[in-house]
């Protein structure tokens, strides 16, 4: 059997993919490095990205989606749905509950604002919520706004964001930020690091240690 | 009739997902590419699935890139929340490195076909459609249901035949560049090299150990070439063959100049290739075949490094030597080359930096682009971490500190000089690959639209991003290795970047220039540059930064 004999009319069979968009021509790609959210399990991690597709799937804003998703989604089929949240104070290191990103936001004065994000696991063990935000310094920009977003009913997690303004467009901001849960305190040092910023860019975050030892932040490096 | 969805990137034509899609319809089952090039297209998939008037028999999962896992887990999670109960199996490279994680973690998966799966996914789709047991077809991987759900490994199968296998299925629109319909192929399947970092060898040396390297027949791959020009109009053969070339050059010779042959003997007369090649490959009288029988307009070569630290931790087989004959090759022979170099690796030191940035100069008239060495399932560098303790995350994605506290810090204002240029939204450093492309294929397809002094501009521009990208480096090199305080980064960084957007800034808009200027010479179709500009976004998007606390 000739190499055409067994591909003839293999096409007409099939599924016109059509549908899939313009194909591309790829350059050998460089994976960009990113740091790994290291208080997130796998599953965490995926369930998190599931339960944002669902969301888009049935048509629904954040809020609303995470409403429906308590109520409705159950992750019965394959995962469990997990339990609301526990109150940070009941954590013997409440703050290491969370992780940062950050990502562009919306104009301002001509610049684009900044959202540096706060947030627990939607999943235990780090689904603590009662956090609170009691100061932000920022050297390298202004602070524009803080809020809340916390969910505390089931699959709720702690979600503070922080919204910031640069002073250019091409820099990097030192953010202070006294986080607040119960009677604990603990001040969190972020280097906000973007370049050519403008919606959609990229944000990169990098820790630069806690204060909550006392000691003298590791306020260099990144 | 049962179908079958096949989810995975298709960015470009997926052969791994068509060559699937062929087998089984010659076994008879009907399947869907449903392309998943980011987690934008989750919306689609999911309806596409949930919403058809018959659920599909199968989904299968291509997870072949590891930073691509979580997305598509999150799919099958999804899926059965919204109560697909079909059989969800996943493959590719990722999928075989870390099918017992997967299934462990992830009850949404029923199972993962191991390896080049052609044979395994058709006896698992024919067991299912037929009501009968699947869990040792040669391939699989499920869960033991008498050991608590362990995974349990099927033998696998015999590698396939690729003179038997059927050529991939090609539905669709092509990519154009200019109107020219553009397609991938493989004339071979393996790799024979041995990089720690790369997971291709590793995959490849559990089914064929010490013989990791299968040919097609020039003549099937001129057959499908020429199949491709009469049906769907394709003129330019985009190779992703792992070694295009065989590791002795008398034998790539030989093999280059049957293809060539065979392609004439096709009546192929108007095309050109894209290959890809190791250093040691590049040698004049194997290229000169390459450019002059197989008319070869772009080729990458696979640099890495060129510092001999480098090349030792990264096992590259190579020299410094044979580095610098590729360039030289190919600047004798007027072939567009690029590269990457893997600048950040476990072991670098500020000297191999050094010794990289030299052969970036040293190439300068060629586009490349840096990034760190990631460390992915299944190789010989993540084993190695792991055992020095070294890692931090998990199996979804690992990540490390350099060496020494000098190299890492020089590492992280790289990357905040770097990160746009390099790895951002329309990131220049991929889309000035476009912009040269589009002057090879106007320089081959229409000589009349060529002209030598928009030839040289498009290469001065790449020569001035590659230039400034080497004297923003050194400049923070000398920072770092003259021991300048950490408090005075900042200070130096801020200047840097915003020289770094500026040049950006100018190249790019000669470069959209440029392609303006050749897109009104050539009078059809569009340029790569434009489309281009939009390749590396969804591929990167998925990286803004989450850091732990």
């Amino acid at each position: 059997m000739s190499a055409e004999d067994r591909n003839d009319d293999r096409n007409d069979d099939l599924n016109d993919d059509r549908k899939n968009g313009p194909k591309r021509l790829l350059p050998e790609l460089l994976p960009a490095p990113s740091p790994v959210a290291a208080a997130l399990s796998p599953t965490e991690r995926v369930a998190e990205r599931a339960r944002l597709f669902l969301q888009r799937f049935r048509g629904l804003g954040t809020a609303a989606g995470a409403a429906v998703l308590s109520l409705q989604c159950g992750y019965g089929v394959v995962d469990p749905l997990p339990p609301p949240p526990a109150q940070c104070s009941a954590s013997p290191n409440p703050f290491g509950a969370l992780t940062a990103s950050a990502q562009s936001g919306a104009r301002q004065g001509g610049l684009t604002t900044i959202v540096l994000e706060l947030r627990s696991a939607g999943y235990p063990p780090n689904n603590f919520v009662g956090y609170r935000i009691d100061a932000v310094r920022v050297t390298g920009g202004t602070l524009v706004a803080t809020d809340d977003r916390s969910q505390t009913g089931q699959g709720g997690f702690a979600d503070l964001l922080v919204t910031l303004l640069p002073e250019s467009a091409t820099a990097t901001m030192l953010v202070e930020v006294d986080l607040g849960c119960g009677a604990a305190v603990v001040t969190k040092h972020y280097r906000v690091m973007f370049t050519d910023l403008a919606p959609g860019s990229l944000v990169v975050v990098t820790e630069a240690g806690d204060g909550s030892d006392g000691g003298a932040p590791d306020g260099g490096a990144p | 009739m049962p179908w079958i969805a096949l989810v995975g990137p298709e960015l470009e034509e997926n052969l791994s997902l068509r060559y699937l899609a062929a087998s089984l319809a010659e076994a008879g089952f009907e399947s869907h590419i449903l392309a998943f090039n980011s987690d934008a297209d989750a919306v689609a998939v999911l309806s596409a699935i949930l919403d058809a008037p018959e659920p599909p028999l199968v989904v299968g999962l291509s997870v072949a890139f590891q930073w691509r896992a979580p997305d598509f887990l999150a799919l099958a999670v999804a899926l059965r929340e919204q109560g697909y109960a079909g059989h969800i199996t996943a493959g590719g490279h990722f999928a075989t490195f870390a099918a017992a994680d997967l299934l462990r973690d992830f009850p949404a998966l029923d199972s993962i076909c191991r390896q080049e799966s052609e044979a395994t996914l058709v006896a698992l789709v024919r067991a299912l459609a037929d009501g009968q047991p699947w869990h040792d077809v040669p391939g699989m991987v499920s869960r033991d249901g008498a050991s608590g759900g362990e995974a349990q490994f099927a033998a696998l199968p015999a590698v396939p035949d690729l003179a038997r296998l059927p050529w991939p299925v090609r539905s669709g629109e092509p990519a154009r560049c200019f109107d020219h319909g553009i397609a991938p192929i493989v004339s071979s399947r393996g790799c024979y090299a041995n990089c720690s970092f790369c997971c291709i060898a590793a995959w490849h040396e559990q089914t064929l150990p010490g013989k990791r390297y299968r040919l097609r027949e020039p003549g099937d791959v001129a057959a499908e070439m020429a199949a491709m020009q009469r049906e769907r109009g394709i003129e330019l053969f985009v190779f992703h063959d792992d070694n295009f070339f065989i590791p002795n050059h008398g034998k790539s010779l030989a093999r280059l100049n049957a293809l060539a042959d065979a392609i004439e003997a096709e009546g192929i007369t108007n095309f050109a290739t894209v290959v890809k090649a190791r250093p040691g490959d590049v040698t004049e009288p194997v290229f000169r075949v390459l450019c002059e029988r197989l008319r070869c307009i772009r080729c990458y070569v696979g640099i890495e490094t060129d510092a001999d630290q480098g090349l030792i931790t990264l096992r590259r087989w190579g020299r410094s030597s044979q580095n610098h004959r590729a360039i030289d090759v190919a600047r004798s022979l007027g072939l567009f080359v690029c590269f990457n170099i893997l600048m950040f690796d476990p072991d670098t030191t500020l000297d191999s930096v050094g010794k990289n940035l030299d052969f970036i100069e040293y190439a300068a008239d060629y586009p490349f682009n840096f990034g760190r060495v990631e460390l992915y399932a299944g190789t010989p560098l993540l084993s190695r971490m792991q055992a020095e303790g070294r890692c931090s995350g998990d199996y979804l994605q690992w990540d490390y500190r350099l060496a020494a506290p000098d190299i890492q810090r020089f590492y992280e204002l790289a990357m905040a000089c770097f990160l746009s240029r390099n790895f951002g939204e329309d990131a220049l450093a991929n889309t000035i690959q476009g912009m040269r492309f589009d002057l090879e294929i106007v320089r081959r397809f229409h000589p009349e639209a060529h002209d030598d002094r928009l030839y040289a501009a498009g290469r001065a521009l790449s020569r001035r991003l590659a230039l400034d990208s080497v004297a923003t480096l050194r400049t923070l090199l000398g920072h770092v290795g003259r021991g300048a305080p950490e408090t005075a980064d900042a200070a130096l960084v801020e200047p840097l970047t915003a020289r770094a957007r500026a040049v950006e800034a100018e190249v790019r808009a000669e470069m959209l220039g440029l392609a303006h200027t050749l897109q009104a010479r050539v009078g059809r179709g569009r340029p790569l540059t434009f489309l281009g500009d939009r390749v590396a976004t969804p591929l990167q998007r998925a990286v803004t930064v989450e850091v732990a606390s």
